[in-house]
C-alpha cells in the first residue's frame, strides 16, 4: 500500500529531515532528527514544528493541520530512508507526553500492517522491550529494520 | 538504475538533499525529548541486534 506523504529534504547524512504540512493551518515546516542517545546504535526520533520565519522549534505544538495521517506516512518514509543509511541502528521514540506516546501507539498501530513488512518493532514495559501489540500501552518503541 | 517504475514503487524515498539543513546536524534540536529517550533507555535490555550480512 502507497501511502500520500509530503517530500522529504534531508541533510547529507540523513540524520535530519524536513518536510512542509500543507492544511487549513497554512504551510507547516515539520522537522525530524534522529538524535544519538546513551545506547550505542540506538537513534531517538524526535519530531517538531519549525517557525519558517524566525526558524524557532517547537517539539509540543498541536497543528490540527487535517493531514495527520500524510504527517505520519512522511515520518514512516523518513524512517525508511535512515533504515537505508543505517541498517543497523535501532530507532527508538516516545512522547514528549503520556497523551503524545498514546498518540505515537496508535500511529504505529495505523500503520503496523506497513511497517511490520520491513521492521521488528517492539514495544517498551519497564526496561524491557517486547513484540508490540496493537492496542496495549508502552513508555516508548523501538525499531530495527528487517533483514530479508 | 532504476526505472521509474521501481522507484516509484520502493518504499524508500527520494530525499532531495538541503545544504540548508547541514546546521542542524551537529546540533541536538528537541533537547527534551532526546534528555526523556536517554532517562527512559539508561537501564534497559534491548532486544537482540540483527546484523546485516
Amino acid at each position: 500500500m502507497q501511502l500520500d506523504k509530503y517530500a522529504l529534504k534531508a541533510e547529507s547524512s540523513l540524520t535530519v529531515f524536513e518536510f512542509v504540512s500543507e492544511g487549513p493551518n497554512g504551510l507547516i515546516h515539520k522537522l525530524i532528527q534522529f538524535q544519538d542517545t546513551n545506547q550505542p546504535d540506538v537513534y531517538n526520533l524526535a519530531f517538531g514544528d519549525k517557525n519558517a520565519e524566525t526558524g524557532e522549534l517547537n517539539d509540543l505544538a498541536v497543528s490540527n493541520n487535517g493531514d495527520s495521517d500524510k504527517v505520519l506516512a512522511t515520518v514512516v518514509a523518513a524512517l525508511y530512508a535512515f533504515f537505508d543509511k543505517y541498517p543497523d541502528a535501532f530507532a527508538y521514540a516516545t512522547g514528549s507526553t503520556a497523551i503524545r506516546t498514546r498518540l505515537y501507539r496508535m500511529g504505529i498501530s495505523r500503520f503496523y500492517d506497513q511497517m511490520i513488512e520491513d521492521f521488528d518493532l517492539y514495544g517498551q514495559a519497564g526496561n524491557e522491550f517486547c513484540a508490540f501489540e496493537v492496542g496495549k500501552e508502552y513508555a516508548g518503541f523501538l525499531a530495527q529494520r528487517k533483514f530479508q | 538504475m532504476k526505472t521509474v517504475q521501481e522507484l516509484n514503487d520502493s518504499k524508500v524515498p527520494i530525499v532531495r538533499i538541503d545544504p540548508a539543513l547541514e546546521q542542524y546536524r551537529d546540533n541536538v534540536i528537541f533537547p527534551q525529548k532526546l534528555a526523556k529517550a536517554n532517562e527512559l533507555l539508561r537501564n534497559v535490555r534491548l532486544p537482540n541486534r540483527k546484523k546485516q550480512d
